[in-house]
């Protein structure tokens, strides 16, 4: 049956991935719940939460306000907390029951923005279809779009000023955004390695969505000259911001020495010919051969970025295994994306394998054979924090370095 | 100190140390059970990561429903996952299938479909559960509910017939240490018995062939109901507490109910048993209190059910008590509340889930917090960890929140961990 999990743990919903992606930016998040969603996000989708002020709440909605439409009830708790705790911005994220009952998310956010004179967003997560990618999707883009106008006018700013200084376009640096990078998916640790990387490699970080970011950032986004897409949900709002704003994108992540070379060569020509790239998609310079298969169960877009090291390496097939379902992004990367625990199971214990990367609590059900070679990738949305002390710096040379340990 | 209206209904903030030991872990004290959750995706996943930490995942597995089933239900996905389980399973003797808040709306008849999954396998004990914080405010929440539900697996034959008395409520273990077990052993020959003694199914129905029960905590009444209608024990509410007179009172109470089956031995305060506990108890008070030097302390209700009573317990004791963090004031901690209300006008009473909780408060950390979610809030430098009346009772209880006290303030707390360590789940 493809519906009975027995062994794994149910993945970081879609209303945490709003939470998360928003979680930096002064806003106040309402997650409309009785409990035990938010109790979900803040007790195991949020590394951040110990001793920080973020403003993270349950509505504490019940049965008979739900079944008679008592929205004042709710209304009044948001505009109250509101007036005294002064967020930037308010969301409301969804869970089951409201979606069930048919909650109008838009409308009662539009209800509080009248009375609170603050931007409200509504999001009708729901807890049920798809995962936090979705969550981060959906936050992100509505970000997008509300700050749109101010970015565009900031865009030409901007692009002015820059050029005043440097005397004309070329002598730039160039901008880049990261998008859709959040907790669950990267330790601090790894983006703070990636930034640096970028930035010795000549590149300014315009913003970053998702993680270590404040709300300014999004009234800026559209400065920069490429998106960088860290993640399946980055690569989807990359494609997006494309089609609207025709800003170019490079989908991946330098992750090894080889992998962070292809990486920075592919991230110049997309600046250079402002054309989209999958840096996995792009030849790739291998310097041996003979090192069998290998699969790796993560972010399609970060296991296709590992898959680009581990060929560079000596690995003749590397199969990308996506936990976190089908999308536009996985089709184009020609990842794998099992529909039930079964079929991630399967995955996990493919035989003709030799390497395998994933969380530890996949690995944990990999049957051992001779030869077997299991990397460690502790994923916040999978195993949060009973993993979270496993975690490891694997952009640029950290790949490298941890992958010799492993092997001494 | 406030009367009634500082306990305001507002957005709830979650802080690191809020929560407790959820359903599931409960639930998974019935031995040889497997518990089943038909739920969205999203909703068990502290259930899940609780259960991997504290060790029983692998007697937990999930049904995600979609949007689809809420349309059509979901009776026959049900059958078919409990089907592929039990064909697997055969240590299985318990079955619980745990449906979530969404079923409120949608209706399934769940007794039913636990009933069929019965008639498929003789022998299996499917039990019906609400996993359903949506109804927390309701005269039956889920801890109520669930909580009769692991004692209905008891087969009905059982009948209260020997000498032992059950403690109903607690989920940790009250030690054997506890002046409770010699006490009954002098009365009678009873024994105790408490859930989570048990590793073995057949064993665990011994509990509905006690004679009594011993409701330790409001949420146990139910139970106690059901048991003493279906299997004809009788029950008596002696709630955990921290004050030696109720403390007293309550074991004179037990008396009266053995009393009334077997003879009892005189009055309990006369019994040098109670009188030697009631002692070392007192010089353990004092020795407490020596080791505080004073210092501020502050309850909170995640450490135990009715903080204000254990509150005023403390200040008759000579403590400091500064603060009392409490979401609510409940039923059975109200006389100490009214009290404290006349008595202690600078008390300080904070509600650790109100909006402005999300907001540490800048001020004096120096002082002792008992319990993870008000040590959290007020930056305690140093913590007695007890949570949720874990194993306390009687004499015994106080002595040891007292020894937890005196070792609280050897050194500072490492609050974090300590709240990382105990894997709370909301």
């Amino acid at each position: 049956m493809r519906r009975l999990y027995r062994y794994l743990p149910p993945f970081a919903g879609d209303y945490s991935g709003v939470c998360s992606a928003l979680y930096e930016l002064g806003g106040m998040l309402c997650i409309h719940d009785a409990a035990g969603c938010t109790g979900n996000y803040v007790g195991f989708d949020e590394p951040r939460s110990y001793h920080s002020d973020k403003l993270v709440y349950c509505t504490g909605l019940r049965r008979t306000d739900a079944i008679l439409g008592n929205e004042e009830v709710y209304i009044d708790k948001v505009l109250r907390a509101a007036e005294e705790m002064k967020p930037r911005f308010i969301a409301l994220v969804g869970s089951p029951v409201p979606y069930v009952i048919g909650f109008d998310f838009k409308g009662v956010a539009k209800e509080i923005e009248k009375r609170a004179d603050i931007p409200v967003f509504g999001f009708a997560t729901n807890g049920m279809q798809g995962c936090y990618k979705d969550g981060v999707v959906m936050a992100l883009d509505r970000f997008f779009a509300h700050y749109a106008a101010d970015a565009a006018d900031a865009a030409e700013g901007g692009k002015c000023e820059a050029q005043e200084m440097n005397g004309g376009d070329g002598g730039r640096r160039k901008r880049v955004n990261i998008l859709g990078a959040t907790r669950l998916d990267f330790s601090k640790e790894n983006l703070t390695a990636f930034v640096e990387l970028l930035e010795k490699n000549g590149y300014l970080v315009n913003g970053i969505f998702g993680m270590g970011n404040q709300l300014e950032e999004f009234s800026r986004f559209a400065q920069a000259d490429v998106n960088l897409a860290v993640t399946q949900a980055g690569l989807l709002l990359a494609m997006e911001l494309e089609e609207k704003y025709a800003l170019p994108y490079l989908a991946g992540l330098p992750v090894g020495a080889a992998g962070s070379r292809h990486y920075f060569h592919c991230l110049r020509e997309v600046a250079k010919t402002k054309e989209s790239c999958l840096m996995s998609c792009k030849n790739i310079e291998q310097s041996c051969t003979g090192k069998g298969s290998a699969v790796v169960l993560e972010d399609a877009v970060i296991a296709a970025s590992i898959g680009v090291e581990l060929l560079a390496e000596g690995y003749e097939e590397v199969m990308l295994v996506s936990l976190f379902g089908e999308d536009r992004g996985t089709r184009l990367l020609d990842a794998e994306c099992p529909r039930s625990e079964k079929e991630i199971l399967e995955a996990v214990n493919r035989a003709d394998c030799q390497f395998i990367a994933a969380d530890p609590f996949l690995l944990s059900h990999r049957r051992r054979k001779e030869g077997d070679v299991l990397l460690e990738l502790p994923k916040y949305a999978v195993s949060s924090k009973l993993m979270h002390h496993r975690r490891w710096v694997y952009i640029g040379d950290g790949w490298n370095q941890k992958v010799k340990q492993e092997a001494e | 100190m406030c009367v009634d209206h500082c306990f305001e209904k507002t957005l709830y903030y979650t802080s690191p140390g809020h929560g407790g030991w959820g359903i599931i872990r409960i639930a998974a004290l019935v031995p040889q059970s497997h518990l089943m959750f038909i739920c969205p995706s999203a909703c068990f996943r502290h259930g899940a990561l609780g259960a991997m930490q504290h060790g029983y995942k692998d007697r937990t597995s999930y049904l995600y429903i979609t949007p689809s089933d809420v349309v059509t239900g979901y009776d026959e996905v049900i059958m078919e996952g409990a089907g592929e389980l039990l064909e697997e399973e055969t240590d299985i003797r318990v079955l619980f299938l745990f449906v979530a808040c969404v079923d409120d709306f949608i209706g399934t008849d769940i007794d039913a479909v636990a009933k069929r999954v019965e008639n498929k396998y003789p022998g299996m004990i499917v039990r019906a559960c609400h996993m359903n914080p949506i109804a927390m405010e309701t005269k039956k929440p889920p801890l109520v509910t669930c909580y009769q539900k692991m004692f209905s697996a008891i087969p009905a034959e059982n009948r209260a017939a020997e000498r032992a008395v059950n403690l109903l409520g607690s989920f940790a273990p009250v030690d054997k240490e506890c002046e409770l077990f010699g006490f009954l052993a002098s009365h009678g020959g009873y024994q105790v018995r408490q859930l989570a003694d048990y590793t073995d199914f057949d064993a665990f129905c011994e509990m509905g062939r006690s004679r009594f029960n011993l409701v330790l905590m409001p949420g146990a009444n139910f139970t106690a109901q059901y048991m003493d209608e279906t299997y004809g024990t009788r029950s008596l509410v002696n709630l955990i507490s921290y004050d030696m007179e109720e403390i007293r009172a309550g074991y004179r109470a037990l008396s009266g109910l053995l009393a009334g089956d077997a003879k009892a031995a005189g009055e309990p305060e006369e019994e040098p048993l109670l009188e030697a506990a009631r002692q070392e108890t007192v010089l353990a008070i004092h020795r407490a209190r020596e080791a505080l030097c004073d210092m501020p302390v502050v309850v909170s209700d995640s450490a135990v059910l009715r903080p204000f009573s254990l509150a005023r317990a403390l200040l008759s004791y000579g403590f400091r008590v500064e603060e009392v963090i409490a979401q609510t004031v409940v039923g059975a901690d109200r006389p100490a509340y009214e009290a404290l209300c006349k008595e202690q006008p600078g008390l300080r009473v904070t509600q650790p889930q109100h909006h402005r909780s999300a907001v540490l408060r800048e001020g004096e950390t120096h002082m002792v917090g008992i319990g993870l979610e008000g040590a959290y809030l007020r930056q305690c430098d140093y913590v007695a960890d007890l949570s949720g009346d874990e194993g306390m009772y009687g004499y015994y209880g106080v002595r040891r929140l007292m020894q937890m006290l005196e070792h609280a303030v050897e050194q500072k707390a490492d609050l974090k961990n300590m709240i990382e360590e105990y894997g709370a789940v909301v």
